[in-house]
């Protein structure tokens, strides 16, 4: 698969490297349909602090206070205020927080519009937040109405290098399972047709 | 392999690393670093059997009772399969594009801070399986 999730890791990876030795942070999520059920506001949220590392200065005593509160109470999770205002306060002592959202169109309707009313109150409260979206654009209007009006965009489209890297491998793939049936000419044949497929789209 | 040593700090989530290491380096001698730049710290019991390429970290049970109880998603997984699968070179461009640097480095408060890259159907996910 040639996706944007593997732009997302690579974005991601890039931010983490600009990052290193000062005080920022690199939060991510992949959204998956598959975990839909799991992938509520709240949770998403909870999921982007638990990566807060301990090394960012100012970072942590917030989430443990809150959670000694909670153990001493009744141990119940946060609800999505509590948890967005934990998340305010323990990132707005850092220089810079990127948060990274992959597939977010992959999410249920109803968790998205809350997920993207609470990205726009972080950013609101916390102007140091960055935010990277990857989706499909049939969302771009939801997206639009919450957040991402006068945003940077890129579209993505996978270059002739990409494909080709992308095609090699599988081949190389191929091969190892049956070397004889992967000729020099069949691999070329292939190589051609799916870069004249991908420029035809 | 190194034991590093274990000092008296705050107890709790200043022992998890493992997400330190996971969401803030790529090159893995910079997870090396991260794990010693953090060593004034109380981190328990790290070991540091990266002979270039696994940290193992072990994590107090109350930071791990900490994350759970923030979220019972694990994104650091999905991040690592992506990673390993990832080829060398895709999406370069993206980085070169005017738009990304702009992003990155833009100044607090000014135009918006979001980044949107969105791919059409059948060329992201769909597109040749």
């Amino acid at each position: 698969m040639l996706t944007e999730n593997q732009i997302s890791s690579l974005v991601i990876d890039t931010l983490c490297e600009q990052a290193w030795g000062q005080n920022i942070a690199v939060l991510s999520i992949y959204c998956d349909y598959q975990a839909q059920k799991d992938q509520s506001a709240v949770n998403m949220i909870g999921g982007l602090l638990r990566q807060v590392a301990p090394g960012l200065v100012g970072s942590v005593g917030e989430i443990q206070n809150a959670f000694e509160e909670s153990r001493q109470g009744n141990g119940k999770r946060l609800r999505l205020p509590e948890m967005l205002g934990l998340f305010v306060k323990t990132i707005c002592s850092l220089k810079r927080v990127y948060i990274c959202l992959d597939a977010i169109d992959e999410l249920v309707p109803q968790h998205r519009s809350e997920l993207l009313r609470a990205l726009r109150q972080i950013i609101q409260e916390a102007p140091n937040t960055r935010l990277f979206l990857t989706g499909r654009p049939h969302i771009r209007g939801e997206l639009d109405r919450y957040l991402t009006k006068g945003a940077y965009t890129i579209h993505i489209v996978p270059d002739q290098g990409d494909i080709t890297r992308y095609l090699s491998r599988k081949m190389d793939d191929d091969n190892e399972m049956d070397p004889d049936l992967m000729t020099e000419n069949l691999r070329n044949d292939i190589m051609k047709t799916m870069l004249e497929k991908a420029s035809e789209m | 392999m190194d034991t590093l040593p274990s000092e008296n700090g705050e107890p709790g989530l200043t022992r998890d690393l493992r997400h330190y290491s996971i969401s803030n380096t790529r090159a893995d001698n910079n997870t090396t670093n991260n794990v010693r730049g953090d060593s004034d710290q109380n981190i328990g019991n790290v070991l540091n059997s990266y002979s270039n390429y696994t940290i193992n970290v072990g994590e107090s049970e109350e930071s791990l009772r900490i994350q759970g109880w923030l979220s019972p998603l694990e994104p650091d997984v999905r991040h690592r399969a992506v990673r390993r699968w990832r080829l060398d070179g895709v999406g370069d461009w993206v980085l070169r594009k005017n738009e990304f640097e702009s992003w990155s480095m833009s100044q607090d408060g000014s135009r918006n801070p979001t980044l949107l890259c969105y791919g059409d159907q059948g060329v992201g996910k769909t597109f040749i399986r």
